[in-house]
């Protein structure tokens, strides 16, 4: 009787210090929190970093055409050893950084899971394609992963704070909203459930695009752009690139873009809004969005206009 | 006899069908776009434009777009019509004959060692590479005797090596090759009348050209020995024509990209309806590659609306079937 009652007790405890971890391809079930972990996306750079563990490799690398870390987490993720590319991550370099759990984006790596899988066991999250709340969620159970989810609850905590904060900016009477990333050779629209355009629709600005196919983000052409005719454009752009709105400023339709007529197309940086989405990138989003005058529908300040 | 006496009847009917679906063709692709603007209307906006908005994408969005798949269409099948004539062989078109990798090639080494290169120059630096991979398939197998099989076989592996070394710059160069605007499966999409009026005087001399070489590709086509006997000079000519016919092709790459199979399947539906005659052939196959590029465009509008499909991939699902069927059926 007492056997069993010590061996019930033992499995009790046991169980108690299992660490579940509830992802797209399942549960991981751990023994312990791991402190070895491998970032494949940089929503899980930040957010590790954000919860002071430095991950022993991240794919930071430009192979395939990455543009490399976003600028606002350069400085972090400095001392971060780079193991690829976010699409060409290097098997071999995850292997040498012997992690315990790999963190991979559920839709990007699908297929490379499989091989990872045989490195260490996989978490794959939606963060590519996932929602403002999809990552907020993973930044609890990344925290969980690594002994530190009272601390990403506290990260949670300070960011609801903040959004409150920035919400009180926000002119209710605002129209919709268009948010797009402009590349050289396409703009591509971020719907309503994209993670910048669930985080603007959370500070209470409305989004013109819903997903369209079962896309949360889908390209547009200048014909598009007219058909939906936003009354406030947002620009995602890279300082170091010439975006194809940069030509579509020049045909006479951009004038009639009613948030052209209205002032009100802003412009961010690429890869600070639409790369990053961890809870430092949320920060600086936030900063921005009250200093560009965007929440309150006011004319972009200077710094934040899309100049032609 | 009666077949060719038949179709010698027929022949002004037939033209004025294709010329007729190449207008059609035309007035369709202006018509279809993610604004929904009545046909009526479209067509009205096309000869009375006026201040709307809707005019405003007629005339600086669709017309643009459908008039640069209309002249790449026609280069492409009268460029492919060329080629057939010339080599001798019903499976050649400029894909197959190195042209267009080697014209895509160019173009790429223009963006990444040569960035901000005006429009124009990209035509031609387009056709330069297209005239050094002709030049190249030319000089691997005149040294070895100029028979149309190896022509081919020099082409495919030319294009391949071509083909090659242009991935090899994309890979290496990504940062820089991502934002060129040549994507190597072909498309349509954002064209503009500055690329319209950038290939216009290169590939409208060029396709008059064609038609006035058509007698030429005639005996050609007949081989060199019966040409020579004809009178006609096999050299020069052989020259003339493969340097107008990869013009095409050059133009075609510059702003379009490279859209395969369509230079094959063109002239193949130009001599069922017509008959061998490249007097005939070579006019028709521009007006059908015109006409078969614009309603691939508008169906790679349609198949996943709002977004767009390139055309080049969509022509490819079409040409590379009917390429297999040619191949098989000669065994």
């Amino acid at each position: 009787m007492k056997h069993v009652l010590a061996s019930v007790l033992i499995l009790f405890s046991l169980g108690l210090a299992q660490v579940q971890i509830p992802h797209q391809l399942g549960t991981l079930t751990l023994n312990a929190s791991v402190k070895r972990v491998v970032a494949l996306e940089y929503s899980f750079l930040d957010t590790l970093l954000a919860l002071g563990v430095s991950p022993v490799g991240a794919a930071t690398g430009t192979q395939g055409g990455d543009r490399g870390v976003p600028p606002y987490l350069r400085p972090r993720a400095a001392g971060v050893p780079s193991i690829g590319s976010r699409a060409q991550p290097s098997l071999e370099a995850i292997l040498a950084a012997r992690p315990q759990v790999i963190l991979a984006d559920a839709f990007v790596h699908k297929d490379l899971i499989p091989q990872l899988e045989r490195i260490a066991p996989v978490v794959a999250f939606p963060s590519r394609r996932g929602s403002f709340e999809d990552l907020n969620q993973q930044v609890l159970l990344i925290g969980r992963l690594v002994g530190r989810e009272a601390q990403a609850r506290q990260i949670l905590e300070d960011q609801e704070r903040l959004l409150q904060k920035a919400r009180a900016f926000t002119n209710p009477k605002a129209p919709l909203v268009l948010l797009g990333v402009a590349t050289p050779s396409s703009f591509t629209v971020h719907s309503s459930e994209s993670f910048i355009g669930s985080l603007v629709e959370r500070l209470g600005r409305k989004n013109l695009a819903k997903p369209q196919n079962n896309q949360t983000q889908y390209e547009l052409s200048l014909e598009g752009l007219a058909a939906l005719n936003p009354a406030t454009l947002v620009l995602f752009t890279a300082p170091d690139e010439t975006p194809i709105v940069q030509g579509w400023a020049k045909n006479p339709l951009w004038e009639r873009l009613e948030a052209v007529k209205r002032g009100r197309v802003y412009q961010f940086n690429r890869d600070n809004w639409t790369r990053g989405r961890g809870p430092q990138a949320t920060r600086l989003i936030l900063a921005e969005l009250i200093e560009s005058g965007l929440l309150a529908d006011q004319p972009p300040v200077s710094r934040y206009a899309f100049k032609p | 006899m009666t077949l060719s006496l038949r179709r010698t009847q027929t022949l002004p009917l037939v033209f004025v069908l294709a010329a007729g679906l190449a207008v059609f063709s035309l007035l369709l692709a202006i018509s279809v776009g993610a604004v929904d603007i009545p046909l009526g209307e479209v067509w009205r906006l096309l000869f009375w434009p006026d201040d709307s908005n809707s005019s405003l994408i007629v005339h600086t969005l669709r017309l643009p777009r459908a008039l640069v798949a209309w002249l790449v269409g026609a280069a492409l099948g009268a460029s492919g019509a060329m080629m057939q004539g010339l080599t001798r062989n019903p499976l050649t078109e400029p894909g197959i004959l190195g042209v267009n990798a080697g014209a895509a090639l160019a173009l790429l080494v223009g963006v990444v060692f040569f960035p901000g290169l005006p429009a124009w120059a990209t035509v031609l630096l387009a056709a330069l590479g297209g005239v050094t991979a002709a030049a190249l398939v030319y000089g691997v197998t005149a040294a070895v005797s100029l028979t149309p099989v190896r022509l081919a076989l020099a082409g495919i592996a030319v294009g391949a090596m071509l083909g090659a070394t242009a991935t090899f710059l994309l890979i290496l160069f990504e940062e820089r090759t991502r934002g060129a605007f040549i994507n190597l499966s072909g498309s349509l999409a954002g064209r503009t009348w500055e690329h319209f009026w950038a290939i216009l005087p290169w590939a409208l001399p060029a396709l008059l050209l064609a038609v006035a070489l058509s007698q030429q590709v005639n005996l050609l086509s007949l081989g060199e020995d019966v040409a020579r006997s004809l009178g006609a000079r096999v050299g020069w000519v052989r020259l003339v024509a493969t340097g107008v016919a990869v013009l095409l092709a050059g133009a075609a790459v510059s702003v379009a990209g490279p859209i395969g199979f369509l230079g094959l399947i063109a002239p193949h539906l130009a001599r069922w309806l017509v008959g061998s005659d490249y007097r005939r052939v070579i006019p028709l196959s521009a007006l059908l590659g015109a006409s078969l590029l614009l309603l691939a465009d508008v169906a790679a509008r349609l198949v996943d609306r709002p977004l767009e499909t390139p055309v080049g991939i969509l022509v490819v699902a079409l040409g590379a079937p009917f390429f297999v069927y040619l191949a098989r059926r000669m065994g």
